[in-house]
């Protein structure tokens, strides 16, 4: 009788988690930043302190939480609720297509490993981590360490900008907005594996770019990457005859 | 003020919450419904760059040329195998001395 071993489960390790958390040091300042700033608008539109962090920490997701806020009420009604929500739902439908591709990697994990780590699902854990996966790592401690700290940080930097109720000056001049981007682009550089990822990639950037003229708002996120993802799967063969590698 | 909380401002959270959780699983769980096949797999490896083109693509035509320098020499340097944090500083320090010098 040959025995068929199961698959694996990837590892859940803290050293792992070390890891993640070691990964997100260079973003903790502009994530900061940029808490500061929704801590000042939320003091703007009323919240209290402890509304302002139950936020943080049960959302978690400042892009939706700032375009969220400039939408928030004086006086609360039901279709009041429906538009945040929606509004919500429409800034970080990212996030779906994200927790998508991390099925090849969490698949084999306990489910409720697997989901209890995608509450922690953000772009830059989401980044960070296909990053990992494509060098071959497979600790779901990365991921979730890497959550984690961002999480912490989001739940703390927001409360100076709202006790202080106004944004720091000028951070621009300091190149802070570009640190995401800049560290963001080193990363998925790396991921680059020939013809198909810049054809896709041009695709992505530029219906990412034609949709953000015509529409405004977030969406052109979605729209964008989806279309880049669909032009690298229609260059891929359905069945892949010679493992040679790209 | 600091402490107090209205009704309605906790059932808005508890909503943008809610949407948010279904987002972060929702993707996850139709996977496992769906086999993942070279295709898919070869789009999911794609995606991240797919992510950073559609993000990145008008924020440089917004923002012009500091933008631009940066991200072109963060993706140079991590190609030649430079750390990320050494392309983050190195692409940085050109932004910033970009936009000291009034561009």
């Amino acid at each position: 009788m040959s025995a068929v071993l199961p698959p694996a489960r990837p590892a859940l390790t803290w050293a792992g988690f070390v890891l993640g958390c070691r990964w997100m040091v260079p973003l903790i300042l502009p994530v900061s930043i940029f808490g500061l700033a929704v801590g000042a608008v939320a003091a703007q539109k009323g919240l209290s302190l402890v509304e302002l962090s139950l936020m943080n920490a049960l959302v978690y997701a400042g892009a939706s939480q700032l375009v969220a806020l400039g939408l928030w009420p004086e006086q609360w009604n039901g279709p009041a609720l429906m538009a945040v929500a929606l509004v919500t739902l429409t800034v970080n439908s990212r996030l779906l297509l994200m927790s998508a591709a991390f099925r090849p990697w969490f698949g084999q994990a306990n489910p409720a490993v697997a989901y209890g780590a995608l509450l922690t699902l953000t772009d830059a854990n989401y980044i960070a981590g296909q990053r990992y996966y494509a060098e071959g790592g497979r600790d779901l401690g990365m991921f979730i360490g890497a959550g984690i700290m961002l999480w912490v940080v989001w739940i703390v930097a927001p409360i100076p900008g709202y006790l202080a109720g106004r944004l720091i000056q000028d951070s621009r001049a300091f190149g802070v907005d570009l640190v995401m981007p800049i560290y963001f682009s080193a990363m998925v550089a790396r991921l680059w594996q020939g013809r198909n990822d810049s054809l896709g990639w041009l695709v992505a950037g530029l219906v990412g770019l034609a949709v953000q003229r015509w529409q405004g708002g977030t969406i052109h996120v979605v729209v964008g990457s989806l279309a880049g993802m669909v032009v690298v799967a229609m260059l891929t063969p359905a069945r892949s005859k010679e493992e040679a590698g790209p | 003020m600091i402490v107090d909380a209205s009704l309605w401002t906790l059932l808005a959270i508890l909503a943008m919450s809610a949407v948010t959780i279904f987002v972060r699983m929702f993707g996850y769980f139709l996977m496992g419904f769906m086999p993942v096949g070279p295709r898919l797999e070869a789009g999911f490896r794609s995606l991240p760059g797919a992510v950073a083109a559609a993000t990145f693509t008008p924020l440089v035509v917004q923002d012009g040329i500091s933008a631009l320098v940066a991200i072109v020499i963060a993706v140079l340097m991590a190609r030649a195998g430079r750390s990320d944090l050494l392309a983050l500083c190195v692409a940085l320090a050109a932004a910033i001395a970009i936009r000291q010098a009034g561009f």
